[in-house]
């Protein structure tokens, strides 16, 4: 399901003294299936934009395509139910929303609300209580007894028991230790694999952008300020740091080794270690060649 | 160097629960130094800064703050030697505005409000937050409310600053702002910082790394030393640094790397020496 | 909710925002006391005159003044409209059954009505101006001599100024997770009175349990920087009586003083 933003205005409480603009002219495009990062400062207009992907936000001016929906100021709240289930959103701290007895009523709350049978709902948070590696032992169990990692996979599947085509993740592993992190986002990209999901992220960790994304948004104070592959984003250094924005450890290493040594030329910008492994070995038997 | 704290045999557990969180710890902490205790989540880190602060009770063993030892009678003195800042910028913010939260510690300790006008002040400055002295804490970010926080330490003049995973919830500029205050009280007024922390980043900027594992201190050694254990570190479900990282694919790539731990600058250093070499 | 102008604050410098919370809150409950007193044309456009000066000390614009009443228009009219119909004495102008409309009758309404909007105009006054947590503050200073019987009043301003701070925290969370209950499929506001209020649990419960965990973490913060109850805490904010709460206090005796000649004039 692609999605297609056409010059997007959006102003908060417009109208009052307290009138604040979030998203100005954004125009954008975001590919079926593909796995897109939107970086951006806090106040970038991050987390507005990711609103009116579900149609929590109306744009005050110009207009959304969500597959075959279209989303404009005029659209009723009505029309916005089918949208909802196309597209999931995983929230910051997503664990917030939990509220049923147990974790599989908790994880069918979503079906149940989009027209499923009590006994379907129960079977599809089943299955993906299973997808997100909950051990069969907290079914049963009050969500609000498991551990925080626990907790934010109850969340997760819970929009995943809509079954969306668009996954969008706002920070989704804020607050978790390292193995936490690194499981949920594998769990994601394998997800993304086997369900042909488009994912969103927003997220601040440059090094997760560069290892799961393949299409890159940046935002700056509402405004679109690049949307291109994250080769291309992150080979500008400058531009970067212009805009106070960081580099994936790789690439930063990459650009260190090669300020000492000329020697060190990447022809494609490394952005992970392995990456960055593979081409210094490259550059290695380079040199050992040439001496012989 | 003269122990601000020092723990002995320490063994806690929660009412609810029948295993021991951790048993029989001992750890002391010199005057001055950054100690940064890592550990999965759960791993009992937090519940350590809390026993230290007397906000929880041990089942077993003793905890002494500045040779004082922390129990029912002493501890309101202990709390005036330790400073702490704890995860959710949100909720630690008790004042109604950035000055008066300041304030709330040396209200609490029934100082004179002009002295308290006079430390208020000095406080903010130094975490640069003077100018939004009157802002309330909804118009603030994440990283702005952690340094009014720490403004409230420091203007209690405690010996010991604790960090309980304080930057985890910040964004990387805010983060950044909160370490530098940390770095300039470590070093320039001798403050002793405890940081609890995933962040491996900030836990390398610390003098000494101890590592919580299954209720037992792993490992209680340099960063140098703690982070060429890489390995070992993954399977406790901790990080390492990138340095560590790329060891690590080179050597999945049959490159022979150095055994022990190398910064950033180190393994720049390396790879050069070893292109020339060649 | 943007639309209730009552109990809204607007911060600002005038002569009104400096006054002391405590002057303010007592004089403007005398002032809602004299209305009262007024009992001719000439008292009441006494007191008339007297709030539109103090409108313009405020420097708030007439509209959130007037916003302020439209919440109530319907009870000040109906009000208005039981004296005129059932206010007897001097000339009928009409009749019909228990109804009329005489002249003491219309007059009574005329007067009905400007003390509803004098004591509403008034009070936003007081709210405009004044934080709410000014004028907590302002309520424990004037509360302090019932601390001899007992009554915890320090802990009581403690309690209120968090709450006020947390409000806005509140809020945000609110919304945070009606947000993501609508992505789970809920429609707020949508259906009829069972739907709704089955759309409340969702909603309702996570802001519990938040609100319970939030006070947790406060408590211990709290207990880490040393509060350990009202007793030898000093005050970091505090309000100074100036010349100008003095100042205001004569201006108000002399309003008084001129309306109790004028009733009898």
């Amino acid at each position: 399901m692609s999605i297609r933003f056409e010059k997007v205005n959006y102003i908060y409480q417009q109208a009052t003294p307290f009138e604040h603009q979030a998203l100005y002219d954004i125009t954008l495009t975001i590919p079926t299936g593909s796995y897109t990062a939107i970086v951006g400062h806090t106040g970038s207009g991050k987390s507005t934009l990711l609103q009116h992907l579900n149609g929590l936000l109306k744009p005050v001016s110009g207009r959304i395509i969500i597959g075959d929906q279209e989303i404009t100021s005029l659209t009723k709240n009505k029309e916005l139910g089918t949208l909802r289930k196309h597209v999931g959103v995983v929230f910051q701290f997503p664990e917030a929303q939990l509220f049923e007895e147990t974790v599989l009523k908790d994880i069918a709350f979503a079906p149940k609300n989009f027209g499923s049978s009590e006994q379907e709902a129960l079977e599809t948070a089943r299955q993906m209580a299973k997808l997100v590696d909950l051990p069969e032992y907290v079914f049963n169990k009050s969500p609000f007894e498991l551990s925080g990692g626990q907790m934010r996979r109850v969340a997760i599947a819970g929009v995943l028991a809509m079954k969306p085509e668009v996954l969008v993740l706002d920070e989704p592993t804020a607050g978790l230790d390292p193995k936490g992190r690194i499981e949920i986002m594998d769990m994601f990209q394998n997800l993304k694999i086997q369900q042909h999901l488009t994912i969103i992220l927003v997220t601040h960790q440059m090094d997760d952008v560069a290892r799961y994304a393949d299409n890159v948004i940046v935002l700056e104070k509402g405004h679109l300020l690049a949307n291109n592959f994250p080769e291309k984003i992150f080979s500008d250094s400058k531009w970067l740091q212009e805009h106070h924005l960081a580099l994936p450890q790789a690439t930063r290493f990459a650009k260190e080794l090669q300020k000492r040594a000329d020697s060190f030329n990447f022809s494609k910008v490394p952005l992970t270690e392995e990456e960055l492994a593979i081409q210094l070995i490259q550059r290695i038997n380079e040199v050992k060649q040439n001496d012989e | 160097m003269q122990n601000v704290i020092e723990i002995s045999d320490l063994s806690f557990r929660y009412p609810q629960q029948t295993d021991d969180l951790f048993a029989h710890i001992d750890l002391t902490v010199g005057k001055g130094e950054w100690v940064a205790l890592i550990g999965h989540n759960g791993s009992g880190k937090s519940t350590i800064a809390r026993l230290i602060d007397g906000l929880l009770v041990p089942n077993k063993g003793t905890i002494k703050v500045c040779g004082l030892q922390v129990n029912e009678k002493n501890v309101w003195q202990v709390r005036k030697k330790v400073g702490m800042v704890f995860q959710n910028p949100d909720n630690q913010f008790v004042g109604a505005n950035v000055e008066e939260d300041v304030a709330f510690g040396l209200e609490n300790q029934g100082i004179a409000r002009s002295q308290m006008q006079l430390r208020v002040k000095k406080a903010l400055k130094k975490v640069s937050m003077w100018e939004f002295a009157k802002h309330e804490p909804a118009n603030l970010s994440g990283g702005q409310k952690q340094r009014v926080a720490l403004a409230g330490i420091i203007a209690m003049k405690p010996e010991i600053l604790i960090l309980d995973e304080a930057t985890s919830m910040l964004d990387p500029e805010g983060k950044k702002d909160v370490i530098q205050i940390i770095q300039e009280l470590n070093q320039q007024e001798n403050f002793t910082v405890i940081s609890i922390t995933h962040d491996i980043d900030e836990a390398a900027l610390a003098g000494r790394v101890v590592v919580l594992n299954d209720g037992k201190i792993l490992q209680d050694a340099t960063p140098k030393k703690v982070f060429s254990r890489g390995e070992k570190l993954l399977s406790v479900g901790l990080d390492v640094p990138f340095s560590e990282k790329l060891k690590t694919a080179l050597k999945k790539e049959g490159i022979q790397v150095p055994e022990n731990y190398l910064t950033k600058k180190g393994m720049v250093d390396w790879l050069c020496q070893y292109v020339s070499k060649k | 909710m943007n639309k209730i102008i009552l109990g809204r604050y607007i911060p600002g410098k005038s002569f009104l925002h400096r006054l002391d919370p405590r002057s303010k809150l007592v004089l403007s409950f005398l002032f809602i006391l004299i209305i009262f007193f007024a009992n001719n044309w000439r008292t009441y456009i006494l007191l008339g005159i007297f709030t539109f000066f103090c409108i313009l000390l405020s420097k708030i614009s007439l509209g959130f003044f007037l916003k302020g009443v439209r919440p109530l228009i319907w009870l000040i009219l109906f009000t208005v409209v039981l004296q005129i119909f059932f206010t007897r004495g001097g000339p009928t102008y009409w009749q019909f059954g228990p109804l009329s409309i005489t002249h003491f009758g219309l007059v009574n309404g005329g007067y009905v009505f400007c003390r509803f909007v004098l004591i509403i105009f008034m009070s936003t006054l007081l709210t405009l101006t004044t934080s709410p947590l000014e004028i907590a503050d302002a309520l424990e200073n004037l509360m302090l001599p019932l601390k001899k019987f007992k009554v915890p009043v320090y802990e009581i301003s403690l309690m209120i100024s968090i709450a006020l701070r947390f409000v806005p925290t509140l809020m945000d969370e609110t919304e945070k997770i009606m947000n993501a209950q609508r992505a789970r499929g809920v429609n707020f506001g949508e259906g009829g009175l069972i739907k709704q209020l089955k759309a409340i649990v969702p909603l309702l419960i996570p802001l519990f349990v938040g609100a319970f965990n939030r006070a947790e973490d406060l408590a211990t913060a709290m207990e880490a920087r040393g509060y350990r109850g009202g007793e030898g805490r000093t005050k970091y904010r505090f309000h100074a009586w100036h010349k100008n709460d003095t100042l205001s206090c004569i201006i108000f005796g002399l309003l008084a003083a001129i309306l109790l000649f004028l009733r009898s004039w």
